[in-house]
């Protein structure tokens, strides 16, 4: 099972979470209790579509994309 | 992996406006050119225009920053960036740090105005009052007013013909609804891409190039141009305002029915149309006690200025 690191940086908290091989960005950000439609989210350092799947070991930064008021 | 709609190299967003995947060079190229329309199409801007750019520094006003310097020469204006002080502690100073880094790095002069020099008190100041009285006014309010008043103020004083603000899709939509909720007609009226509905001749008309631009775009964009964005902080004062429930709620909607902001838009822009259709262009007052563009007696600067206290 891929360990991902997820990266809040709204948050400012770094989570560990294993999952099954293939899951969807998306499941991870909804199960964290985000809303993909307020956030922007990097793989591996590269910007993705949340319905991109992870299949290996991985680091997903989630930016913030409500902006300062 | 997940590919792009129009050629087969990795994507890096899905774009619900094209109900496609986009990689990294389409989604630019894809971005900028609906700033440019929207700009063309709505005729935001005219050749010789002297642009004032208000910048907070966060995504949307860096990015509109850096398209509108881009195309200045190819739509032959002239541009400059002003910004805000609001005196909000650990919020203002580094986003005014940051900006004049951002504004240097693009080669684009920057004024700064603060509230403090200015009104004559910094936010921080003005919200330990309106504490003390109850909260009957809310800090956002104020802030958007004593904003709203200098950039206007400052842009024209500085010779701008327009005054571009980074206000995006979802800005425009929870304002809307806002205002709806509240049963505002006339703001609904006053605002739009272009504001030269409402006349008067200190009023500098304001443009919103990223008026049809979801937010979350322009954090791909200005993320994948390499902008150095003011992204890890929020407004300390954000959780006072009306908008920071009804914009997590709008999110919600869209992530369950997914088009509901650019509905919403539809929908407003329906509605002004019929809505100026009928009523013509409305002629402002002046202000009796500054002078300055007031659609009632005296001015809401003015009014919050007596009410916190400060001399007028």
């Amino acid at each position: 099972m891929p360990n991902v690191k997820v990266i809040l940086y709204r948050e400012r908290e770094i989570k560990e979470i294993k999952v099954e091989k293939g899951t969807k960005i998306v499941e991870i950000l909804t199960k964290i209790g985000l809303n993909p439609v307020e956030v922007v989210v990097a793989l591996d350092n590269v910007i993705v579509p949340e319905e991109e799947r992870i299949y290996s070991d991985s680091i997903l930064e989630v930016l913030p994309v409500v902006s300062g008021g | 992996m997940i590919t792009c709609g129009f050629c087969s190299k990795r994507a890096v967003a899905h774009s619900p406006y094209l109900h496609a995947y986009l990689c990294k060079d389409h989604f630019i190229s894809y971005y900028e050119e609906r700033v440019k329309l929207t700009i063309k199409k709505f005729n935001l801007i005219k050749p010789g225009d002297r642009v004032a750019v208000a910048v907070s520094g966060g995504k949307d006003s860096l990015t509109m920053l850096y398209l509108l310097t881009k195309f200045s020469g190819n739509m032959k204006y002239e541009l400059f960036a002003i910004t805000i002080d609001e005196g909000i502690k650990g919020y203002s100073d580094v986003r005014v740090m940051n900006l004049k880094k951002n504004a240097g790095k693009m080669g684009i002069e920057l004024y700064v105005t603060s509230f403090k020099e200015e009104i004559g008190m910094s936010l921080d100041e003005a919200t330990e009052v309106l504490k003390k009285r109850g909260f009957e006014y809310k800090p956002c309010t104020v802030c958007g007013v004593f904003r709203r008043y200098l950039m206007n103020k400052t842009a024209r004083e500085l010779g701008a013909t327009k005054l571009a603000t980074g206000h995006n899709l979802d800005d425009e939509a929870q304002v809307f609804l806002m205002n709806a909720l509240r049963g505002a007609l006339p703001n609904i009226i006053r605002e739009g891409l272009i504001t030269e509905y409402a006349l008067h001749e200190k009023m500098v008309p304001r443009i919103k190039p990223l008026y049809f631009i979801p937010e979350k775009e322009t954090l791909i964009y200005s993320k994948l141009i390499g902008l150095d964005v003011f992204l890890e902080a929020e407004c300390p004062y954000v959780i006072y305002s009306m908008r920071h429930p009804l914009r997590h709620w709008l999110n919600k909607l869209e992530w369950k029915t997914p088009y509901t902001k650019y509905k919403v838009i539809a929908t407003k822009e329906l509605i002004l149309s019929l809505l100026r259709d009928k009523r013509g262009r409305e002629h402002i007052g002046t202000c009796k006690v500054c002078g300055e563009p007031s659609s009632t007696y005296i001015c809401k600067t003015c009014f919050y200025k007596g009410y916190l206290g400060i001399k007028i």
